[in-house]
């Protein structure tokens, strides 16, 4: 979709951090975007009241998928006393009363109900392809431009937070390239700084890779919890705090497997969260985290002393 | 104290002040342009996903005619150039529809008396602070002129059908992706055109920023800016910089 020419080097990187990145060997070529808008479906069952559906339906998982051995476990073991971590994450939060059923008694609900903090994993994922999608257009843009590497890109994230409606992932990064050595068929991607990108690399690391992962729990308000929010008293509410916990550390975990590199490590982490009600019952939390991959050189291309061809070097393999 | 004389003012930080100075340059004073623009509306197509000529191209006179009034200050003040420049803009509360561009910046003059202007005799402009004017200079580039692009695009909503089909599924939106990244090209596209034809080797310290600014959220205005550079004809030598490792953060 690129209109521009390539011989104009354009950057969005200051003039400091232009001359750090030419002090190492390389030199910018030019701006490269990538964007994706893409529809994130409304899970079926999110925003019903948690006693409705677990009444009149029983607990759903994401779009209608049944899970009602797990609840029943719950249930029969008084509820949360053996959660499951593994994705898709589910935990639950008995009623205090051991009473963990809803009725209709006099007309009206009875208040005795369990809670659930339970992970919507089409979201999260459809998120996550929306940023793979972008990250793949800027790197084919790139590699057009004859760049080894993107550095600096920036996110910028438009439309719901909740992943709910249209989401819109805009990035844009300054391609880099070392005019020595021939171009690369998939340039390295990285989230840091330019001048941090010069730090790195005198000291013997490389980026390798930009990622991104993304979690969107959902919180059925338990009996329990609902009398924490509804308290005249500061209580901490400790469902919505395990959501949030949770759902930052699932995010984390998913950005370290998207990367194609076994054991190593991230820098420049950075973790955002945004918390909404649903529904009186039904709570979201959802967390997003961005990182970038390094790698330190080889021992035989960081003793060669040639810092951006052992760079390059490491980038091909 | 300025060329005429006169105590001169500027928004220069004291650091930059210095930078500034040692760079080669004196501050002439601060000069600013104004521009004030209507928003009018447009005949287009719900659906349609297309560029809104009259309206990028309204938006980008606006912004030069503020530039141009304060380069006009400049040339007035025998300056060079204007560092520091920030395009700001506002929407005016006394009418509807309006927004008005400011440019702000501080004039300088070469102190050795050399003529940093462009081909056509009007100073340089730049939205460098002063300690990137400083490392530019010492890198063996001049800054030429605040180059930018615009472009205002209509992106189409959904047709009703499609809106239904696509109920219930997680799928990227071709129209909107493509229409986004159109848009964004083009005005990248206008902003390396203009440093082009002021002769410029590349741009810096570019920005792609998108608002709606007084119109609805489906007309989206995309503005690529920065300051287009190039060699100097005769760079100083300057040493490499040294990595320092802060402990602060």
């Amino acid at each position: 979709m690129s209109t521009r020419r390539e011989a104009f080097m354009s950057t969005h990187l200051t003039a400091s951090s232009l001359r750090a990145l030419t002090a190492v060997g390389f030199r910018p070529v030019g701006v490269v975007l990538g964007n994706s808008t893409t529809h994130i479906a409304r899970p079926i069952g999110v925003g019903l009241d948690s006693r409705l559906s677990t009444l009149v339906r029983g607990f759903r998982g994401d779009r209608g998928e049944l899970v009602p051995q797990e609840i029943q476990r719950m249930q029969s073991d008084g509820g949360g006393a053996t959660p499951r971590r593994d994705p898709p994450y589910l935990v639950g939060y008995p009623c205090p009363h051991f009473a963990n059923r809803p009725s209709v008694a006099g007309g009206k609900w009875a208040d005795h109900f369990p809670g659930y903090n339970w992970e919507l994993p089409q979201p999260g994922q459809a998120f996550m392809d929306c940023f793979g999608r972008a990250l793949d257009r800027l790197t084919d843009q790139a590699a057009q431009f004859g760049a080894h590497g993107v550095v600096d890109i920036r996110v910028d994230i438009s439309g719901s937070a909740m992943l709910q409606g249209n989401v819109g992932i805009s990035l844009s990064g300054s391609a880099i390239i070392d005019p020595s050595s021939p171009p690369l068929e998939k340039p390295f991607t990285a989230g840091i700084s330019c001048q941090a990108f010069a730090k790195l690399l005198t000291t013997g690391l490389i980026p390798v890779q930009f990622t991104m992962g993304a979690t969107l729990l959902s919180s059925w308000i338990g009996c329990q919890s609902r009398n924490e929010l509804e308290s005249g008293y500061a209580k901490s509410v400790v469902q919505l705090g395990d959501a949030l916990t949770q759902a930052r550390d699932s995010a984390t975990a998913r950005m370290w497997q998207q990367t194609d590199v076994a054991d190593a490590p991230f820098v420049a982490v950075t973790l955002h969260h945004a918390h909404t009600r649903a529904s009186k019952t039904d709570y979201r939390s959802c967390a997003w985290s961005t990182g970038t991959v390094v790698q330190r050189f080889a021992p035989a291309l960081a003793e060669s002393g040639d810092l951006v061809a052992a760079a390059v070097q490491m980038a091909r393999r | 104290v300025s060329t005429s004389g006169a105590p001169f003012i500027s928004d220069l930080s004291a650091s930059e002040f210095l930078l500034t100075s040692a760079a080669g340059f004196r501050p002439e004073g601060l000069v600013f342009g104004c521009s004030v623009f209507h928003a009018g509306t447009m005949p287009r197509r719900p659906k349609q996903n297309a560029e809104v000529a009259p309206l990028s191209q309204a938006l980008y006179t606006a912004r030069q005619d503020a530039i141009r009034r304060m380069e006009d200050e400049a040339d007035a003040l025998g300056a060079s150039g204007v560092v520091g420049v920030r395009l700001t803009l506002h929407t005016a509360d006394w009418t509807r529809k309006s927004v008005d561009f400011i440019a702000v910046g501080t004039a300088v003059t070469a102190i050795d008396g050399s003529d940093w202007r462009v081909h056509d005799g009007t100073p340089f402009t730049s939205d460098l602070s002063g300690r990137e004017f400083w490392t530019l200079s010492q890198s063996g580039y001049r800054p030429l002129g605040l180059v930018m692009g615009t472009c205002v695009y209509h992106v189409g909503r959904r047709g009703g059908t499609t809106a239904l089909r696509q109920t219930g599924r997680n799928m990227e939106l071709q129209g909107q992706t493509e229409a986004l990244y159109t848009a964004r090209e083009l005005a990248m596209t206008r902003m390396q055109e203009e440093g082009s034809r002021l002769g410029a080797t590349g741009v810096i310290g570019s920005r792609i920023s998108e608002s709606s600014h007084v119109w609805q959220h489906r007309l989206i205005e995309f503005l690529a800016i920065g300051t287009a550079i190039t060699a100097l004809p005769s760079p100083q030598p300057s040493s490499n910089p040294r990595t320092a490792l802060s402990l602060d953060q």
